[in-house]
């Protein structure tokens, strides 16, 4: 027998007059690990607010541990005992590892006593072993020291010392390298094996398949299907399922351009970037796509840091070949020069826009170099506008920037990098939070980018769709040592890095 | 105080008395300058405020949210009737006859389907149908047509099943045995196209097999699943019947991988499974898929509660997973409902 951790029955939730959740049904048991795939995040964040905090439902009954904790009859306000952890860590900076574990739980009086925190967690620690899955806890440590496998696996301690019989894990490859996840794949098991159940929300099916025992679809508010991973037959049956109803058009539009020939060897590239804080050196060619994958977050934390000072001294490089030729090389940028990269950031909807201005100023900011009368010329605007309209198919100008949805915020921003036509674009996991629909967006979007000529350099730690774009996969590792695959040789990758198949299928 | 008329008209004249006195009576001893009356007045402007809010209009926030919620059909009549509040005890009687109206509107077709029932069961009789059915058996086999024998003792178990016995609960077993016969008689009608599977974990089988459900919960879920999802696929067609269970409920999931079906189409299902519609006229009604769901998931409704009942999750064309939901009922599992 096992018991219902997780028991959502019909719920249906509605914000004003538009329904979130629509009768959606969701089943998990002790010791399992429940793959939800989004396909898109309609409902998403009515979901976790439901299964954390109670909120009210409009229809249908919440059981946790087989007792029921909300309905539509009773309001009982109050925090569910389940822990998320998602990107953002809720561990407290400043405070040791040790106190993170140990502070949240109930006997004040143990609040100044190191010694009993450490018996507290003691057995905790003894049971994990974290030492066979290669990974030590520093307790000693401030929580903002943790590497993000580190601070992960705190966290799920900390949820098991609390006694929260579900873990709720959101996106987490985007946080973690292939062999970190590896490692919390094992960390899960383990507890799982104990009886908690954790609840994994994707966008990636190949992540759900490798992590969990049982998938769910959750679309436009509810759970379409669900299946026992264990089982060949359901597995393949969802497999078809999530291919023919969710992803034809994305695969048939993907697989025709990685169905493409290997571009030809081209003598000069168009740049080359080096970062000394790795050290790093890549040369793109005109309309290249090269994806660098971080086998570990640290080299992929230090690059981005660097990118993100363009002026200091130990900033990320360009030479662009062509323009350099008989000049001596600038060791550090000006900013003119910086006009001709782009960089579309990791949480890129909410740093790159500016809420307050509106969408026509948040396009058009970075275009004064290229059109100096952008500003005094309604008319070049009124192009611009429709030009916009016309590749992405809607008209977002009647609202300020702040009002847009995470979909339309990241369209802008594409568009604004189209409309700059930069010599490169640099982005920094590109396909993270994305859903299956924006995730075709940011894929015809960064084409059409490349087609203009642009070379593009994606930064990533977890593959996700990038490799569906890269004529070259750069895989760098722990000490920065790095393996180079052209796309004639992308059928060696890792059979569990997502599109792989597709290649290994042709060879 | 069960009625908002009543609140309201307590809370008027409370409201007018205080404010009657506060502003006539003299209060002399606190002096002639002495701002005490405006003060007490602000005071009690504020306590009017808040005990308005919530002697009145929380409540009829809540009796809005009711009333909403069983137009858009997510609650019945009777939930509403049994509601803690009500506006006047006027709309309450006018519910309660409208509800009246609504039930002997269902009690007499209800009568008008147990008469056509009896009618029907008395113009075949059963003794009469199960003794032809043997006396063709034994034809059959001394004809040496032993397929036609089997076919025709499986017709006879399913009937002695679904028309003689009357009881509204029987074990899982029983209904499962019953499932095996029905789905042999669709094996003579689509041959090896058809495959049953039933799937229980062995350390719970002892309780699951004991555990009570409505009788003929399972065999219309897997007609439905056999000619909507399985009849209409090409290949082989395999329902799996997946039996578990929790300390408090029993589940049943039949899976089929048949044609499926789309967002919207599932949607609509379980919209009407949720609000607990009552069975449309199948031959006023097209799908006559969701007539059989509606049917067996308002009888458990009915027996067990409204948090019981079926879920649809499907896909198209990938198949149907129809997820049966009731609480255990076997002697000796855990904490028992209702």
């Amino acid at each position: 027998m096992k018991t219902e951790v997780l028991r959502l029955e019909k719920v249906t939730t509605k914000k004003g007059e538009r329904t979130e959740l629509d009768a959606c049904s969701l089943r998990i048991t002790e010791g399992s690990v429940t793959g939800l795939l989004a396909v898109n995040t309609y409902g998403l964040e009515s979901l976790l607010d439901i299964l954390l905090f109670n909120l009210p439902v409009y229809y249908g009954h919440v059981y946790y541990c087989e007792k029921c904790i909300n309905s539509w009859k009773e309001e009982k306000r109050m925090r569910n005992p389940v822990t998320l952890i998602d990107s953002k860590s809720a561990l407290a900076e400043g405070m040791s590892v040790l106190d993170n574990l140990c502070v949240f739980r109930p006997g004040k009086e143990e609040l100044i006593r190191k010694k009993a925190f450490l018996e507290m967690t003691e057995p905790y620690l003894e049971d994990l072993d974290s030492e066979r899955f290669g990974l030590r806890i520093p307790l000693e440590s401030p929580a903002e020291k943790l590497d993000p496998l580190q601070s992960v696996v705190t966290q799920i301690l900390r949820a098991v010392m609390l006694g929260h019989r579900l873990i709720i894990l959101r996106e987490i490859s985007s946080l973690l390298s292939e062999e970190q996840m590896e490692v919390l794949s094992g960390v899960i098991r383990h507890y799982a094996d104990h009886g908690f159940a954790f609840l994994y929300i994707s966008m990636h099916f190949e992540e759900i398949r490798s992590m969990c025992t049982r998938a769910a679809i959750f679309n436009n508010g509810t759970v379409e299907m669900t299946a026992d991973l264990g089982d060949e037959e359901q597995r393949g049956s969802l497999d078809a399922a999530i291919y023919h109803v969710y992803a034809k058009s994305f695969y048939r539009n993907v697989s025709g351009a990685m169905s493409g020939e290997e571009r030809p060897e081209e003598q000069k590239p168009l740049l080359t970037i080096r970062a000394q804080a790795l050290p790093l050196e890549v040369s793109l060619h005109k309309g290249e796509c090269v994806t660098l994958q971080f086998l570990d977050t640290k080299p992929y934390q230090k690059l981005v840091r660097a990118l993100s000072r363009p002026l200091e001294e130990d900033a990320v490089e360009f030479d662009f070949v062509e323009e350099d030729a008989g000049e001596s090389r600038k060791r550090r940028p000006d900013p003119d020069r910086l006009r001709r990269v782009a960089v579309f950031s990791e949480n890129a909807p909410e740093t790159m826009i500016f809420p307050e201005m509106s969408v026509m100023d948040n396009l058009c900011m970075n275009m004064d170099h290229a059109f100096p009368q952008i500003w005094r010329n309604r008319r070049m605007r009124a192009m611009m506008k429709e030009e916009y309209i016309r590749i992405t198919g809607r008209d977002i100008f009647g609202r300020s920037a702040g009002e847009l949805t995470r979909e339309e915020a990241t369209e802008l921003i594409y568009m604004r990098i189209l409309m700059q036509r930069p010599k490169v674009m640099i982005a920094a996991q590109p396909f993270k939070g994305a859903d299956v629909s924006l995730r075709q967006k940011i894929w015809k979007l960064i084409g059409r980018i490349r087609a203009e000529g642009t070379a593009v350099l994606i930064l990533t730690v977890s593959m996700s769709d990038a490799l569906t774009l890269a004529d070259r996969v750069i895989r760098i590792g722990p000490g920065a040592e790095s393996a180079e695959y052209k796309k004639g040789a992308f059928s060696e990758l890792p059979p569990s890095m997502p599109w792989t198949s597709f290649y290994r299928t042709r060879s | 105080m069960k009625y908002l008329s009543f609140r309201l008209q307590l809370y008027l004249i409370l409201l007018f008395a205080v404010m009657t006195l506060l502003v006539l009576i003299p209060l002399p001893h606190l002096g002639p300058d002495f701002p005490g009356r405006w003060v007490l007045l602000l005071a009690a402007v504020d306590l009017f405020a808040v005990g308005g809010w919530f002697f009145l209009i929380k409540p009829y926030r809540y009796l809005a949210s009711q009333s909403r919620k069983f137009m858009e059909g997510f609650i019945p009549m009777t939930d509403l009737l049994e509601s803690p509040m009500m506006y006047s005890p006027s709309s309450e009687q006018t519910l309660r006859r409208l509800s009246q109206l609504a039930v002997r509107a269902d009690a007499i077709d209800l009568s008008k389907r147990q008469a056509q029932y009896r009618a029907l069961q008395n113009q075949i009789n059963p003794h009469f149908l199960y003794n032809t059915l043997d006396g063709i058996r034994s034809e059959a086999l001394l004809a040496g047509m032993d397929s036609l024998a089997d076919m025709t003792e499986a017709l006879a178990s399913f009937f002695r099943y679904t028309i003689s016995r009357t009881e509204n609960l029987v074990t899982i077993e029983e209904e499962l045995e019953n499932c095996r016969t029905y789905f042999k008689i669709q094996q003579y009608r689509f041959g090896s196209r058809l495959r049953l599977e039933i799937a229980w974990d062995e350390e719970d089988w002892e309780v699951i097999r004991k555990a009570l459900i409505p009788k003929l919960t399972l065999q219309p879920v897997i007609e439905n699943s056999i000619i909507h999802g399985t009849e209409l696929k090409i290949g082989e067609g395999v329902t799996r019947i997946i039996l578990e269970r929790s300390q408090t409920r029993t589940v049943i999931r039949v899976r089929d991988n048949g044609v499926g079906m789309g967002e919207e189409q599932l949607r609509e299902l379980n919209g009407k499974l949720r609000a607990g519609e009552q069975e449309p006229d199948s031959s006023t009604h097209g799908r006559e898929g969701g007539v059989a769901l509606t049917n067996v998931n308002n009888r458990i409704r009915l027996i067990f509660g409204e948090e019981y009942g079926i879920h649809v999750y499907s896909m198209l064309g990938e198949g149907t997973e129809v997820e049966i939901s009731v609480p255990l009922t076997a002697p000796g599992a855990g904490e028992q409902k209702p």
